[in-house]
C-alpha cells in the first residue's frame, strides 16, 4: 500500500506529475526561458541596431536594454533580501529561491520604454515588489501582478519620465510617435497612418516604435506556444483574450468603414502589449482564475475591458489597467465558476453566465460606441445680409465649408428657414442664431401700408449694436415725403443728449423731420441739431431708407 | 410619559436657543468682513474678471473726491500678481466720474472703465482707446462730444498711471497671502 | 496620584490612544487634505478649538442632560462650535477656508468628537474632559502634521506655509518630486505605511516588555 504523498509546496499548488522535476520552480524557469527571446530582441532592435546603423555612438546606449533588464531584476530580488532580514526572516536565501524575486523586476523592465531613466525603473520595481508581492504575504500571496502594479505607479507619477522616452536612437530621427500613439487618437484614421508607416509584417515581427520588449507579438507567439507545449500555462487566458479584442475592434472597424479589412483588427491587435500582456501577465497562476471556466470568463472581460480603455479613456495603452482590475475579480470568479461546475441547480447556471454574457456585451458595446462617428460640423462663416423688399424678412447669407447657404429670419431675427437641408439641424441653427445675432441689421423697413395715394413706410434704426431701434413713420404721397414722425424713446438719452446740447437746440426728433421733408432731395444739406449728432443721424438715416425703398418699387 | 417627553422637548429647546444665540453673536462679528469681501470682488470682477483680489491697505477712502479711491490687486489663478486696479474719482461734467482702471504688472494699461457719476453722459460702452497703451507713453485722447465727462476719466487715468509707476518696484513682494 | 492620572488623560491622547493610529477615526479628514502642512495645521486647530469647548460644555451639563435625548444634544453643541469655527474662518484665512470649506463643516460628524464626547465627557469631570480633549486633539494633529510632512515635501519638494515658502528641497526642479504623492492615492498608501509603523512600534515593545518578564 502507497503512502500518501504530502507535497508541501507554495502556492499556487499545481501538480504537473508525480515527478520531482515538475513544480511551481520548474514553471518559473520555463516562464523565464520564454522571456529571453524576446530580451534578446529587445536588445537587438532597441541596442545593437542602433549602434551598427550609427545612429548612437555610445556603448552605454547600445547595452541599455540588457542594463534595464538586469537592473530591475537585481533591484527587485534586493528589495526582498531586504525585507526579509528586516523581518528577521531565518535562511533568507533558501526563501529568496523558491520566491523568484527577480521576475517582477525584469517584467516591469519589459514594459517600460527604452529611454526610461534608471532610477524611476528602480523605483517602480521597489514600489511594485512591496507593495504589490511582499506586503501580501509574498509569493503565491499577492493579489495584482507586482509588475505592473509598478507599472501603473511609475506612469501616474513620473508621466514625464516616460513618455517622451519612448524611442531608441534610431526611431528619434525616423518616426513620430508609437502607434498605439497615432491609433488612441485617431481611430479612423489612425490606421492608414500606421500603416503606410510600417507595412504589417513590421508590426508583427516588431520593428515599430514601442516599449523595450513588449512590441514583438511574433515572438510571444513562439513564446505562447513554448509555454503551452511545456504545460506551464492554459490557453485559455491567452488565446480568448486576443480573440475577444480582435472580434472587438472588427466591429468597431466595420462602423468606420473598413467592414471587408481584416487588417484595420490585426494592426490592432500586433501593436502595443497586447500580446505581451496577454502571454506574460494575464496568466499568472497566482493572480488569475484556476478554474478553466474562471479563465474563461476572466479572459473575456480583460478583453472588453481593454477596448473600453483603449478607446472611451485617454489611456494609448489598456493592458495594463484591465489586468488590473481584473486581479481584483480573480476570486469572485474562480468562485463563480467553480459553484457553477457543481451546481445542482441549471437555472442558477444559465442565470449567470446570462448575467455574465450580458456583462460582457455591455462594457462591450459601450467601448465599441466610443468609435462610432460622430457628426463633424463644418465652419461657418457670415457672408452678406440683406432685407428682402417683398416679405421684410431679413435674408442672411453664409458660407458653409464650400456652399452658401441663406437663412431666412423674421424681423424678430428668429430663423424661418434654411435653404440647404443639410444644414437645417439643430447644431448649425444654434451657429447661425449665433453669427445672426452678431449682425443684426442697423436699419430696415418694418412695414408698409398704402393708405389710398399714402404709402406709409415704417422704418427702424439704430445707432450701434448695443441701442434699441428709432422708430420712424414716413408717409410718402405721389413720391414725396410728407410726414415723418420719430420715436426716440429707444435711444437711451433723456432730455440732455450730450453736454453740448442745450434745449434751446431742441429735440431732434421735433426739428430733424422737418428738416427732412424740406431737403429730401439732398439729405446730405440736412443740418443735424447741435449735441444731438448722433440721434439726428438715425432719423436721416431712416429717410434714405424709406427713399430708396420707393425708387426701387418705382422700377 | 408624556411628562418626559416635554421635559425633553424643552431641553432641546433650550440647548438649541442658547446656541443660536452664540452663532449669532458671532456671525456679527464675522459676517461685515465677509460681505465687504464678497462686494468687492463681485464689482471688480464685472468690469476684469480675474481669479483673486485684495485691497491695497493704504488708508483708502472710499467717498474722497478727486482723488485715487482705493486700489486692489488681482491674482490670476495661480495667485500671482497680474494686475492693479485703480478706483478714481475726478470731476467731470456736472459730477464726480468714478472710474475703474486696471494697469497690468507689465506696464501696460488693461482698460479704463466708467463705472459711477450722475453725468448723463454714459460712458460705460466707450472704451477709451487707452488698451494696450504703456505707462511710459500714452497718450489719452477724450472722446468727442463728451469732453468734460471723458475728462473726468482722463483724469483719473493719468492718477493711476503716476501712482502705478511709483509702485512698480515694489510689485512683486505683493502677495495673495497675509 | 491623583495628578499622575490626569496626566495620563493627557498623554493617552498623543500615542497609546491616538484617535487616528489605535482607534481609527477620523480617516477622512486626515486622507483628504493632508496634501498640504497648512491645512494640517489649520484642521488641527479648528478640531481643537472644537473638541475641548464641546467636551467642555458637554461635560458641565452631564447631569441634566437625560441619557434618551445625549446624542441630539451633542450633536447640536458640537455643531455650533463647527459653524463658529467656519466663520470665523471664512472672515479671517478666506483662502484656507475654501480649501478645506467642505471638511471643516463634515467636523461635525467626525467620529473623534462625538467618540470623545460620549465616551469620557460625559462621564468625567470639566478638567479631565479638557485634559482629555486636549490630548487627543493634539495627537491628531501630530498626526496629520507627518503625513502632510511627507505628501508635500515628496510631492512638490518645498513647504509653503501662509504663502512663503518655508523650506525648499527642490531647488533643481527634479522630477522625482511628482505630483503623485498629493495625489489621493498616496494619502492611503501613506497613511496605512504610518499605520503599519505604529503597530510594529507597539509590537516590538510588547514583545521587549514580555522578554524582559
Amino acid at each position: 500500500m502507497s503512502t500518501q504523498n504530502f507535497v508541501l509546496d507554495k502556492a499556487p499548488y499545481i501538480r504537473k506529475a508525480d515527478n520531482k522535476g515538475y513544480g511551481t520552480a520548474v514553471m518559473m524557469r520555463d516562464f523565464l526561458i520564454a522571456l529571453l527571446p524576446l530580451i534578446l530582441f529587445a536588445w537587438v532592435k532597441n541596442g545593437l541596431l542602433p549602434y551598427i546603423n550609427m545612429d548612437t555612438f555610445s556603448i552605454w546606449d547600445m547595452l541599455r536594454p540588457l542594463l534595464l533588464v538586469i537592473i530591475g531584476a537585481a533591484t527587485s530580488y534586493l528589495t526582498e533580501l531586504v525585507f526579509y532580514l528586516l523581518r528577521g526572516e531565518k535562511k533568507v536565501f533558501r526563501k529568496l529561491m523558491v520566491s523568484f524575486p527577480a521576475i517582477p523586476g525584469i517584467l516591469l523592465a519589459m514594459i517600460l520604454p527604452y529611454g526610461t531613466p534608471y532610477w524611476v525603473l528602480v523605483l517602480g520595481a521597489i514600489f511594485g515588489t512591496f507593495f504589490g508581492k511582499l506586503v501580501f504575504g509574498g509569493f503565491g500571496n499577492n493579489i495584482f501582478n507586482p509588475a505592473l502594479v509598478g507599472y501603473i505607479f511609475v506612469t501616474t507619477a513620473f508621466t514625464s519620465q516616460i513618455l517622451p522616452n519612448y524611442l531608441n536612437p534610431s526611431e528619434y530621427f525616423t518616426a513620430g510617435a508609437t502607434p498605439m500613439a497615432t491609433l488612441g487618437s485617431d481611430f479612423a484614421n489612425g490606421v492608414p497612418t500606421i500603416l503606410s508607416d510600417y507595412p504589417l509584417w513590421k508590426i508583427f515581427v516588431g520593428l515599430v516604435p514601442g516599449a523595450l520588449a513588449e512590441t514583438s507579438a511574433l515572438l510571444c507567439l513562439v513564446a505562447l506556444v513554448y509555454l503551452l507545449v511545456r504545460k506551464v500555462i492554459n490557453w485559455r487566458i491567452p488565446v480568448i483574450y486576443i480573440a475577444t479584442v480582435f472580434v472587438l475592434t472588427y466591429v468597431i472597424g466595420a462602423f468606420n468603414g473598413y467592414a471587408a479589412d481584416i487588417k484595420y483588427s490585426l494592426t490592432y491587435i500586433f501593436s502595443g502589449a497586447l500580446f505581451f500582456g496577454a502571454v506574460f501577465m494575464a496568466t499568472e497562476p497566482v493572480t488569475s482564475p484556476r478554474s478553466p471556466n474562471g479563465k474563461v470568463i476572466y479572459a473575456l472581460f480583460l478583453g472588453v475591458l481593454t477596448v473600453l480603455f483603449r478607446y472611451r479613456s485617454s489611456m494609448p495603452e489598456g493592458v495594463a489597467t484591465s489586468i488590473l482590475l481584473m486581479n481584483c475579480f480573480t476570486v469572485i470568479v474562480d468562485r463563480l465558476a467553480a459553484g457553477l461546475r457543481v451546481a445542482a441547480n441549471k437555472k442558477k447556471v444559465i442565470v449567470t453566465y446570462a448575467v455574465v454574457g450580458l456583462l460582457v456585451l455591455g462594457i462591450g458595446a459601450y467601448g465599441v460606441s466610443a468609435a462610432v462617428p460622430k457628426e463633424v460640423m463644418e465652419e461657418v462663416t457670415y457672408k452678406e445680409q440683406v432685407q428682402d423688399l417683398d416679405t421684410f424678412d431679413f435674408q442672411y447669407t453664409f458660407t458653409v465649408g464650400e456652399k452658401d447657404v441663406t437663412v431666412i429670419t423674421g424681423q424678430d431675427y428668429q430663423i424661418k428657414s434654411v435653404s440647404d437641408a443639410t444644414y437645417d439641424t439643430d447644431k448649425y441653427r444654434e451657429k447661425f442664431a449665433e453669427l445672426i445675432g452678431k449682425h443684426k441689421f442697423s436699419g430696415y423697413i418694418a412695414s408698409k401700408t398704402v393708405e389710398g395715394a399714402d404709402t406709409i413706410l415704417v422704418v427702424k434704426t439704430k445707432r450701434s449694436a448695443g441701442r434699441e431701434y428709432v422708430t420712424s413713420t414716413i408717409t410718402f404721397t405721389a413720391g414725396q415725403i410728407t410726414a415723418f414722425t420719430a420715436d426716440t424713446a429707444g435711444e437711451d438719452y433723456n432730455d440732455s443728449y450730450n453736454e453740448g446740447w442745450q434745449e434751446a437746440n431742441g429735440h431732434p426728433k421735433d426739428i430733424i423731420p422737418g428738416r427732412i421733408i424740406a431737403n429730401q432731395d439732398d439729405l446730405d444739406a440736412v443740418q443735424p441739431v447741435t449735441g444731438a449728432t448722433d440721434t439726428s443721424n438715425i432719423l436721416i438715416q431712416a429717410a434714405r431708407l424709406a427713399i430708396a425703398y420707393m425708387e426701387a418699387q418705382d422700377e | 410619559m408624556n411628562k418626559s417627553i416635554f421635559k425633553y422637548a424643552l431641553l432641546l429647546v433650550a440647548i438649541c436657543a442658547i446656541s443660536g444665540l452664540l452663532l449669532a453673536g458671532v456671525n456679527m462679528i464675522t459676517a461685515p468682513i465677509i460681505g465687504s469681501r464678497n462686494q468687492i470682488n463681485e464689482k471688480l470682477e464685472q468690469y476684469y474678471p480675474y481669479a483673486y483680489y485684495k485691497q491695497a491697505d493704504d488708508g483708502s477712502n472710499e467717498v474722497a473726491e478727486n482723488a485715487i479711491q482705493a486700489y486692489y490687486y488681482a491674482f490670476d489663478e495661480n495667485k500671482n500678481l497680474a494686475a492693479v486696479i485703480y478706483q478714481t474719482s475726478f470731476l467731470g461734467f456736472k459730477s464726480q466720474i468714478v472710474a475703474l482702471i486696471s494697469i497690468k504688472v507689465d506696464g501696460t494699461v488693461e482698460n479704463a472703465k466708467m463705472i459711477g457719476g450722475k453725468d448723463d453722459y454714459s460712458l460705460s460702452d466707450h472704451d477709451f482707446e487707452i488698451a494696450g497703451e504703456s505707462v511710459d507713453s500714452y497718450d489719452y485722447t477724450p472722446k468727442s462730444g463728451a469732453t468734460k465727462t471723458s475728462g473726468g476719466v482722463g483724469a483719473g487715468i493719468d492718477a493711476a498711471i503716476n501712482h502705478f509707476k511709483s509702485i512698480k518696484d515694489s510689485l512683486g513682494g505683493v502677495s495673495y497671502e497675509g | 496620584m491623583k495628578d499622575n492620572s490626569k496626566l495620563l488623560n493627557f498623554t493617552k491622547g498623543l500615542w497609546k490612544e491616538n484617535p487616528i493610529l489605535v482607534t481609527m477615526l477620523g480617516l477622512c479628514p486626515t486622507l483628504a487634505i493632508t496634501y498640504k502642512v497648512e491645512n494640517a495645521l489649520g484642521m488641527g486647530l479648528a478640531v481643537l478649538f472644537v473638541l475641548v469647548m464641546s467636551n467642555l460644555i458637554i461635560s458641565l451639563i452631564r447631569h441634566i442632560v437625560p441619557d434618551e435625548i445625549r446624542i441630539p444634544i451633542f450633536i447640536v453643541v458640537i455643531a455650533t462650535f463647527v459653524s463658529i469655527v467656519e466663520m470665523v474662518m471664512e472672515a479671517f484665512v478666506p483662502d484656507l477656508f475654501e480649501r478645506m470649506s467642505l471638511f471643516i463643516s463634515l467636523i461635525v460628524v467626525n467620529c473623534i468628537i462625538l467618540g470623545r464626547a460620549e465616551a469620557f465627557a460625559s462621564k468625567h469631570n470639566w478638567l479631565d474632559s479638557i485634559l482629555d480633549a486636549l490630548g487627543m486633539a493634539l495627537g491628531f494633529t501630530l498626526v496629520l502634521i507627518v503625513i502632510s510632512l511627507i505628501r508635500e515635501v515628496l510631492g512638490t519638494g518645498s513647504i509653503t506655509i501662509w504663502g512663503n515658502l518655508a523650506i525648499n528641497f527642490n531647488k533643481n526642479n527634479s522630477p522625482f518630486f511628482s505630483n503623485f504623492f498629493v495625489s489621493p492615492p498616496a494619502a492611503f498608501i501613506i497613511l496605512g505605511l504610518i499605520l503599519a509603523g505604529s503597530k510594529a512600534i507597539n509590537a516590538a515593545k510588547a514583545a521587549r516588555e514580555v522578554k524582559s518578564k
